[in-house]
């Protein structure tokens, strides 16, 4: 039964294929975006590194757009 | 036993490996197209173009830098039309309506084509987007270019017309 199970599982791999850069279109919506609210993500990060003297770890402006 | 557990493990490396599309290499033929020209209603190929300078953009509706694209290729194109530039825009776009929106906000004068399945942009080897290449008279491919700025309108200007002159 296990060995059934474990062959459909691998078998269901074949399902994963990389993304062409052109399919990327569901990823630039706005709800899929990282952190929905700029300002606010500012504002959050700017009280923890307020509150925990430390900052930074989390790359930059945002997250990407889906496109390069 | 274990050896099962080995051939499954090297029938999953397998089958999640795939090849992906290089980019064309720079002065190849570029390869003849047919897709569907949204203004015109009909099949339009590369081969039409022989003779102009083409600029052949990969672009979709939800790509920022398409939209910072467009204004300046349209001005682009109204100044350079007559010497024999061509622009030609494959949408990317899933659904249609996508890519209307985006042209009532951002209207292009130059020929839009669909390309939904993305079949031509793999044959050309799209690896971002937008994505553009820069076609001459004989109909080799001169430059790629990934990604658009703002800023990149003046180098593509200068290539065009360097390439309109020969």
């Amino acid at each position: 039964m296990k060995k059934i199970i474990l062959t459909a599982l691998v078998l269901f791999l074949t399902a994963c294929s990389p993304v062409k850069p052109w399919e990327r279109g569901n990823l630039a919506l706005p709800q899929m975006a990282l952190e929905g609210d700029a300002q606010e993500a500012n504002f959050r990060q700017h009280t923890f590194f307020s509150k925990e003297s430390s900052s930074g770890g989390y790359g930059g402006h945002g997250g990407g757009c889906g496109c390069n | 036993m274990h050896h099962f557990y080995q051939t499954l493990a090297g029938t999953a490396l397998a089958l999640s490996m795939s090849m992906s599309a290089s980019a064309l290499e720079l002065n190849s033929v570029a390869p003849d197209f047919s897709l569907p020209n949204i203004k015109t209603h009909t099949v339009s190929h590369l081969s039409e173009y022989r003779g102009k300078v083409i600029y052949l953009d990969f672009w979709a509706s939800w790509c920022p830098p398409c939209r910072t694209s467009f204004p300046l290729l349209e001005t682009l194109y109204k100044k350079q039309q007559a010497k024999g530039f061509a622009i030609v825009a494959i949408n990317m776009d899933e659904e249609s309506e996508a890519m209307e929106r985006f042209l009532t906000l951002y209207p292009a004068s130059f020929d839009v084509l669909r390309d939904p399945e993305g079949v031509w942009a793999d044959t050309y080897g799209v690896e971002a987007m937008p994505s553009s290449f820069i076609i001459d008279k004989k109909g080799m491919i001169r430059h790629i270019h990934s990604g658009f700025s703002k800023a990149d309108i003046v180098d593509i200007e200068n290539k065009i017309v360097k390439l309109l002159a020969e």
